[in-house]
């Protein structure tokens, strides 16, 4: 079994997605305590307000209530991008590597949500 | 390209992308009001520059990341959010100090106000980024920005007194408004100390897709490149000081500065100022632009590259966007471009420790760069830098209020 | 990390405070002193004009540059103007300050329409015009100087 610092390898590295493709960093770690038992790690969080919480929890909350007032959950569904450690493919020196496509996940959802309404209407834009 | 190449054409593109807005602006007001007073300000701040592009290409060669993506990884989000919207404010103001230059430049050939161009300057800069690689983009602008090699040759025909031009390599106190003084010498380093400089010049690195192979290339690229490039910001005092000074015309707007080379050059002089003046700005607009850019989406985990589509990386796109665009309007809204270059030159200077000190300690990190890590001539020069930027950011306020009216 | 920086930017706005009380405490001038070290910039309009003249006559610069460097400089002579009627200074250097600088505006106009109307002979008279303001504004300067 590797050692790890969860700290220093884990939290605020770039995350990946299979092919590579960089889709944001672990901005929280969640840690699962079990009576009798050491913690494990449940799952990695994604997400502005995720952040928010590191710096302060009051900060969070207010994030938050922006969100649902200026209604952006059309665009991005989920504050929080929760993804299980099961779905962790590979921690190394360069990043955190998961088993699953960017374009896919909600980490991308901003990101496609312009592609597709602001990008693609650029007259500098191929098609 | 082989290693050679690369190093001439790095050395070529040190050379000529060096000058932007603030040396000028600032190596103007040196020459002008203190004549060759100054030239130890100006080769300080190269001689520290030096090192801190070449500890940032080492740093991006050995490890492939690029600096603030280094640093939030590092040291935490919490620990980098100071720095980072204090590297993204200096940024915005550089990138609007830039985009007046180019406007300047082409009020001096037209007539037409510099405020009328801040809209076509930003839609051209923008257009630049939106379609072109980065290869494209470092290597033409940089290649045209030779042209700021009229300086070099201005210096030369004026014949430059030897004694006085070495009298000024040592620091000296000034014969009359100290404030002034000292205000344009903290501008100075202000200006060569950039902070977007060696930021940018780490994500360029990555853009190049560097790897530790390159750390003789980068040594000979930061030396060579941003010492002779350097040389362009020396000649400008040089031509400001035997052009204007003799004349008592002092650097209070640009039109004064437009007069510099109509001495050395009486048919050019003045196209080739607002010519070197242009591609100067858009260079540099162009990297900060970019590095505002960089920096953001790598805090953020974003995808990032000049060389993508903007459809693969559209947050990255959108940052770079929408800097141009807000930074633009302080020039279409007429505030005065010297002004706020110089202002911008000295909070330059004052934010240094918050940028430098995350860098100047992963630079240490031997877990990191194992054998590429500092040795102790590049820490000695780090710790200078360290005081001589505490002490800038403590006095660099205080002048501008005092010194900058 | 954290508390390193804030401790850094509490050093530092305490030092930057007692510089700036430092400098100020130092403003140990006469109104009259401190009226030709703002007038600073006059001199340096007047001989820019000059220039922008001269460069003209040998067609070294084209005419919309003297036209927006007539318009820069009339633009913050107007103010110069401002800030010495407002100053606390004596007639001895008020006077021939204010003179001065109404002079230069005047030249400076002069040489806008001359610019613009090609009138080569009217800009050079002007371009002299303006050479003896400038020994004018240096010698109130060195005699405010040598004045105890």
């Amino acid at each position: 079994m590797k050692e790890m610092d969860l700290v220093r390898d884990v939290l605020d590295k770039q995350v990946v997605d299979r092919d590579e493709t960089k889709m944001g960093r672990v901005d929280g770690l969640l840690l699962e305590v079990r009576a009798g038992q050491p913690p494990r790690i449940d799952s990695i969080e994604m997400g502005f307000v995720v952040l928010a919480r590191r710096l302060h929890p009051r900060l969070e909350e207010w994030l938050e209530r922006l969100r649902r007032r200026f209604g952006v959950s059309s665009i991005r569904k989920t504050a929080r991008y929760r993804v299980p450690w099961s779905a962790v493919k590979d921690v190394n020196p360069y990043c955190v590597q998961l088993d699953v496509a960017a374009l896919d996940t909600p980490a991308f959802d901003w990101e496609r949500w312009l592609r597709d309404h602001v990008v693609a209407h650029v007259p500098g834009v191929d098609s | 390209m082989k290693k050679w190449m690369q190093l001439a054409l790095g050395i070529l593109t040190g050379v000529g992308g060096f000058f932007d807005i603030g040396n000028l602006a600032t190596s103007a007001q040196a020459g002008a009001s203190f004549r060759f007073q100054l030239l130890w300000s100006l080769l300080l701040g190269t001689l520290l520059v030096i090192f801190l592009v070449e500890m940032s290409g080492r740093f991006a060669a050995v490890t492939r990341k690029a600096l603030p993506d280094a640093i939030r990884e590092h040291f935490g989000f919490s620990a980098w959010l100071a720095p980072f919207v204090v590297l993204t404010l200096v940024h915005f103001l550089v990138l609007a100090s830039e985009i007046g230059g180019i406007c300047f430049a082409l009020h001096l050939v037209t007539g037409l106000p510099a405020a009328a161009w801040a809209l076509p300057v930003a839609v051209l800069t923008w257009l630049f980024l939106w379609r072109s690689t980065f290869g494209t983009i470092e290597n033409s602008t940089s290649l045209l920005g030779l042209l700021t090699l009229a300086f070099v040759v201005a210096a030369v025909r004026h014949h430059p007194p030897t004694g006085e031009l070495l009298a000024g390599v040592l620091p000296s106190l000034p014969h009359h408004d100290p404030a002034k003084y000292w205000f344009i010498a903290v501008s100075i380093l202000g200006s060569v100390l950039a902070p977007y400089l060696f930021y940018f010049y780490s994500s360029g690195a990555v853009e190049d897709e560097w790897d530790s192979s390159y750390v003789g290339v980068n040594r000979g690229i930061a030396f060579l490149g941003m010492g002779f490039g350097s040389l362009v910001a020396l000649t400008a005092i040089v031509v400001a000081a035997l052009v204007l000074a003799p004349r008592g015309i002092q650097v209070d707007d640009y039109h004064q500065a437009a007069l510099m080379l109509t001495d050395a050059f009486p048919f050019w002089g003045f196209v080739l100022f607002a010519a070197a003046m242009a591609i100067a700005c858009l260079g540099a607009a162009l990297e900060v632009s970019l590095s505002m850019a960089y920096t953001t989406a790598q805090t953020f985990g974003w995808n990032w590259g000049e060389d993508l589509d903007p459809r693969e990386d559209a947050r990255f796109c959108l940052v770079y966007t929408g800097a141009i665009l807000l930074s633009s309007l302080l020039i279409l809204f007429g505030i005065d471009p010297l002004k706020l270059t110089l202002v911008t030159m000295a909070i330059n200077a004052a934010v240094l420790p918050f940028v430098a000190i995350p860098f100047l300690l992963l630079m240490n990190d031997r877990k990191l760069l194992k054998e590429h890590a500092n040795g102790w001539i590049s820490n000695s020069i780090a710790a200078f830098l360290l005081v001589l930027s505490i002490v800038l950011a403590v006095v660099s306020i205080p002048l501008v209020i005092v010194g900058g009216s | 990390m954290r508390n390193f920086f804030s401790l850094q930017s509490s050093v530092a706005r305490g030092c930057g405070a007692i510089l700036v009380f430092a400098a100020l405490a130092c403003q140990h001038k006469t109104p009259d002193q401190e009226l030709l070290d703002k007038a600073d910039p006059v001199g340096a309009w007047i001989a820019t004009l000059q220039m922008a003249g001269e460069k003209w006559l040998a067609n070294s610069v084209p005419t919309s540059f003297v036209k927006t460097t007539c318009e820069a400089a009339d633009e913050d002579l107007d103010q110069a103007a401002g800030e010495t009627a407002k100053s606390q200074a004596g007639p001895a250097v008020r006077d021939p300050l204010r003179q001065l600088i109404s002079q230069a505006r005047a030249a400076g106009k002069g040489l806008r329409r001359a610019a613009v109307a090609n009138d080569r002979p009217g800009a050079a008279q002007e371009v002299r015009r303006l050479a003896g303001l400038r020994s004018g504004f240096a010698a109130l300067k060195r005699r405010q100087e040598g004045a105890p």
